[in-house]
C-alpha cells in the first residue's frame, strides 16, 4: 500500500561522529509516506535529495538578478557568509550550489573578483576543513575559502542593548552577503520570530555572545539579539544583501535574496507558519512511538520530513504558539523536589540512535529510554561530557536489529519513525505511515482555520495578507 | 558534577610547542615547558578541546587516568544563605544548573569560588565546566565570579572575554520600547518575570524565586 522506503542523503565522514554505517532503511523492513501524499497544499519544491542541482544554481541567478548590488566594487573584498548547518541538509550540496552560482552572480555583475566564501563551525577546530574538503570547495571557490568558528579573533559590536562581540575576520571585508538558509531547526528555542537573523547572534559571534544569547535571555525574547546585532552600525555599514536557501517539509521550496532581511523574514514566517505548522503539528498528533536516528551530524539536526529530531523531542508543546513563555532550555522541580530538565515529547517511548554525533547536549534526553547501535558507536557516546547522564542510562547493542528488538522489549509497538535526513518524505513503519495518512486532514484544517491566523497575529501579521 | 575516567597526554615526538592547544583549555591544564605542552593531570577536565585543536600534528590523544575521579565541590558546609544570596546576586537560582551538560548548580559554582577558585579557569578545573560543549555556560561563569566579586581581566590573548549582557540588564524605558516595536518578542513579560527572580544580595531569602 505505502512505498518502499526512500533512501536519505549520504553521509559525510568526520572526526566528530561515528564510521558512517549501513543506513536504517536498508535493514529495518520500513515504507514512505511522501509529504504531497500527507499535506498536498504543502507539496511545492523546487528540489528534493536527488533531483537535478543544476535547477538551484538558474534559481539563484534569477533571484539575483532583481537585487542591487551598486554598493560592490570590482577592487572591493566581498565575504560570503556560510553557516555550519547549511551544509549538512539534504547531503550540504544544494546550499554549495547556491553559494557557488552567488559567488559567479557577484563576479559577474560586479567586476569584483575577490569574493571569498567564509566557511563556518558550530564548535570544533576541523568541522570547516572536513566540509571544505568533502566539498572540494577549495578547488570550486578558486582557493577563496577561508574557515572561522566561535573561538577566533573577536571584533567589538555596538548594539542598542550593549556590547557583544563577533568575529573579526568574517567582518574584516568591504562587504559581506548573509549567505543563509531557513531550516526553521531550532523552532524550540527560537519560536520562528525572526528566523532570519539568527546568525547575528549565532554563527557570527563569538561564542561569549553565543552564551547569553541561550542563557541571558528568555526563550522569546533571546531572539531580539540577533537583530540587534544586525541593526548595528558596524554590521549595516558593511552588510551588501542577503541570499537564502528556502526550505519547506516537501524540500527546497526557491532561493530568495534581497538586501532587505525584514522582508525575507516576513515570507519566511508566512510559509513556515503554514507549512511547518502542519508538520509539526502532524508530530504532536504522533500517540507512541520508537524514533530512531540514524544521520551524519548530530541527531537533534537530523530531519524526518524536514523537521529535525530536536523539533520532535518537542512536539508535545505548540512551539509556535508565543503565549507559551517557554518550551525549552529548563530545569523545573519534579515530584521529589529535585531539578530535571523539562520533560521530552511523552510519545517518544524509546530513541534508538543508529548513527549521530554526541557533542552537543541533548537536554532531557536522559529521561526517555535509549538504546545505542554498535559498541564503537556506543564507546562514542560514553566519551562525551555534553551528554553524561544519557550514557548512565544508554543501553549498547551490537547492531540495528539487537537495538530493535531492546526497544520493541522496553515498549510493545510497531509504530517506528526514522529520522534519517529526509526532506518531502517520512521513512516509518507502515502502522506509523497509516496513523500520519489517518492525523493529516485534520491537522490541515486545524492549522488553516484555527491555529496559522493566531500564529500569525501574535508576530504583527495579517492573516489576510498569508491566507 | 563529573567523572573523568581519562585525560589529555601529549606525544613529545610530535609536540612542536605551537601553543595552540594551551590557549583552547578552559580549565589552564596546559602549560609550555621546553617548547613542548604539559599536561596538569589535577586541572585536565577531559574537554578534549586541545585534542581537536591539534589538528595538524595530532600530537594529542586520551588517555586512562589511573582511577576514576569525580570533580565536585562539596557545599553542605557552607551557609546555605550566604550561597542562596550570592546566586540571587548572580541572576541564578541556586539548585538550578547553570550547564546543560555537567548540571553543576548555581550554589556549586558559588562554593567553588568560596573555597578559592579565583580564574574561570580555576572554576572549571574545579567543578568541570566546560567539559562538554564549552560554549553556553561561558557567561554564568562570569556572573558567579562577578557575584562574588572576584575581578577577572580579559586574557592579552583573548581566549575569552567577560561578557554578561543580560535581558534583566535592560532599562525599563528601552524595554518598553522594544516591546512597543516589536510585540512578538514579549520582551517585556520576559524581563519582568527574569527580574523577579534578581534581588540584591542584602535581599531576603524568601524574595528569591
Amino acid at each position: 500500500m505505502y512505498s518502499p522506503a526512500v533512501q536519505p542523503p549520504v553521509l559525510m565522514r568526520s572526526f566528530y561522529g561515528p564510521k558512517p554505517k549501513e543506513r536504517a532503511v536498508n535493514i529495518l523492513d520500513m515504507v514512505s509516506v511522501a509529504v504531497g501524499d500527507l499535506f498536498p497544499d504543502i507539496a511545492d519544491r523546487i528540489y528534493v535529495d536527488g533531483d537535478d542541482l543544476s535547477v538551484l544554481e538558474k534559481a539563484t541567478g534569477e533571484v539575483l538578478s532583481a537585487v542591487d548590488m551598486e554598493m560592490i566594487k570590482p577592487g572591493d573584498t566581498v565575504k560570503l557568509l556560510s553557516s555550519e548547518h547549511g551544509y549538512s541538509i539534504m547531503g550540504g550540496e544544494p546550499y554549495v550550489r547556491m553559494l557557488k552560482a552567488l559567488k559567479a552572480n557577484i563576479q559577474s555583475r560586479t567586476g569584483c573578483k575577490d569574493v571569498r566564501l567564509m566557511v563556518g563551525a558550530y564548535n570544533g577546530f576541523r568541522e570547516s576543513d572536513e566540509f571544505i574538503a568533502h566539498y572540494d570547495l577549495k578547488r570550486r571557490f578558486d582557493g577563496q575559502v577561508y574557515r572561522y568558528g566561535p573561538y577566533d579573533k573577536d571584533v567589538t559590536i555596538e548594539t542598542e542593548i550593549g556590547t557583544v562581540y563577533g568575529i573579526k575576520k568574517i567582518f574584516d571585508g568591504d562587504w559581506f552577503v548573509h549567505s543563509y538558509y531557513d531550516d526553521p531547526r531550532e523552532i524550540y528555542y527560537n519560536r520562528q520570530i525572526q528566523r532570519a537573523y539568527k546568525p547575528f547572534g549565532m554563527s557570527y559571534v563569538r561564542f561569549e555572545t553565543r552564551s547569553i544569547y541561550h542563557m541571558n535571555f528568555a526563550n522569546r525574547s533571546s531572539n531580539f539579539l540577533p537583530m540587534a546585532v544586525f541593526n548595528s552600525p558596524f554590521i549595516q555599514e558593511r552588510y551588501a544583501f542577503s541570499c537564502v536557501l528556502r526550505h519547506s517539509p516537501a524540500g527546497i521550496l526557491a532561493i530568495d535574496a534581497d538586501r532587505d532581511l525584514a522582508a525575507i523574514d516576513k515570507r519566511i514566517t508566512i510559509s513556515h507558519l503554514r507549512k511547518y505548522g502542519k508538520m509539526m503539528l502532524l508530530f504532536n498528533a504522533i500517540d507512541e512511538c520508537i524514533a530512531v536516528v540514524d544521520g551524519g551530524r548530530w541527531g537533534f539536526y537530523i530531519h524526518a520530513g524536514g523537521v529535525i529530531f530536536g523539533v520532535f523531542m518537542h512536539a508535545h508543546d505548540d512551539l509556535f504558539d508565543l503565549s507559551i513563555p517557554k518550551v525549552l532550555g529548563g530545569f523545573k522541580k519534579n515530584e521529589k523536589g529535585e531539578v530535571v530538565p523539562m520533560l521530552i515529547n511523552p510519545a517518544i517511548k524509546v530513541i534508538v540512535l543508529n548513527q549521530a554525533w554526541p557533542g552537543i547536549n541533548y537536554l532531557g534526553l536522559e529521561q526517555t529510554p535509549i538504546v545505542i547501535a554498535g559498541e564503537d558507536h556506543g564507546a562514542m557516546w560514553k566519551a562525551d561530557h555534553c551528554n553524561p547522564y544519557i550514557t548512565e542510562v544508554a543501553q549498547i547493542t551490537k547492531d540495528l536489529n539487537g537495538a530493535m528488538d531492546k526497544a520493541y522489549d522496553l515498549y510493545k509497538t510497531d509504530k517506528i519513525i526514522i529520522f534519517d535526513g529526509n526532506f518531502g518524505y517520512i521513512n516509518c513503519s507502515p502502522s506509523m505511515a497509516q496513523l500520519l495518512m489517518d492525523k493529516a486532514p485534520e491537522v490541515s484544517r486545524k492549522v488553516d482555520e484555527e491555529l496559522l491566523p493566531m500564529w500569525l497575529k501574535q508576530r504583527g501579521i495579517d492573516p489576510s495578507e498569508a491566507i | 558534577m563529573i567523572q573523568l575516567g581519562f585525560l589529555a597526554q601529549v606525544d613529545e615526538e610530535k609536540c612542536t610547542g605551537c601553543k595552540l592547544c594551551e590557549s583552547v583549555c578552559p580549565a589552564g591544564a596546559i602549560e609550555m615547558a621546553a617548547n613542548l605542552a604539559m599536561i596538569d593531570s589535577d586541572r585536565c577536565i577531559d574537554c578534549q578541546r586541545c585534542i581537536d585543536r591539534c589538528n595538524r600534528e595530532n600530537a594529542i590523544s586520551r588517555k586512562p587516568r589511573p582511577s576514576q575521579i569525580i570533580r565536585y565541590v562539596d557545599h553542605s558546609d557552607i551557609d546555605e544563605l550566604k550561597l542562596k544570596t550570592l546566586c540571587a546576586k548572580a541572576g541564578l537560582l541556586p539548585d538550578m544548573p547553570i550547564c546543560g551538560c555537567t548540571r553543576t548548580t548555581g550554589k556549586e559554582a558559588v562554593a567553588a569560588i568560596l573555597k578559592g577558585a579565583k580564574t574561570p579557569e580555576d572554576l572549571c578545573a574545579i567543578t568541570g565546566l566546560r567539559a562538554g560543549c564549552g560554549i553556553y555556560c561561558i557567561t554564568r561563569i562570569f556572573q558567579v565570579l562577578e557575584a562574588c566579586e572576584v575581578d577577572v581581566d580579559n586574557p592579552p590573548d583573548r581566549r575569552w572575554i567577560k561578557l554578561t549582557l543580560s535581558l534583566s540588564d535592560l532599562p525599563e524605558q528601552k524595554v518598553m520600547q522594544i516591546d512597543a516595536t516589536y510585540p512578538q518578542y514579549c520582551v517585556g513579560e520576559d524581563w519582568k518575570r527574569l527580574k523577579q527572580r534578581y534581588t540584591h544580595a542584602d535581599g531576603k531569602e524568601e524574595k528569591h524565586v
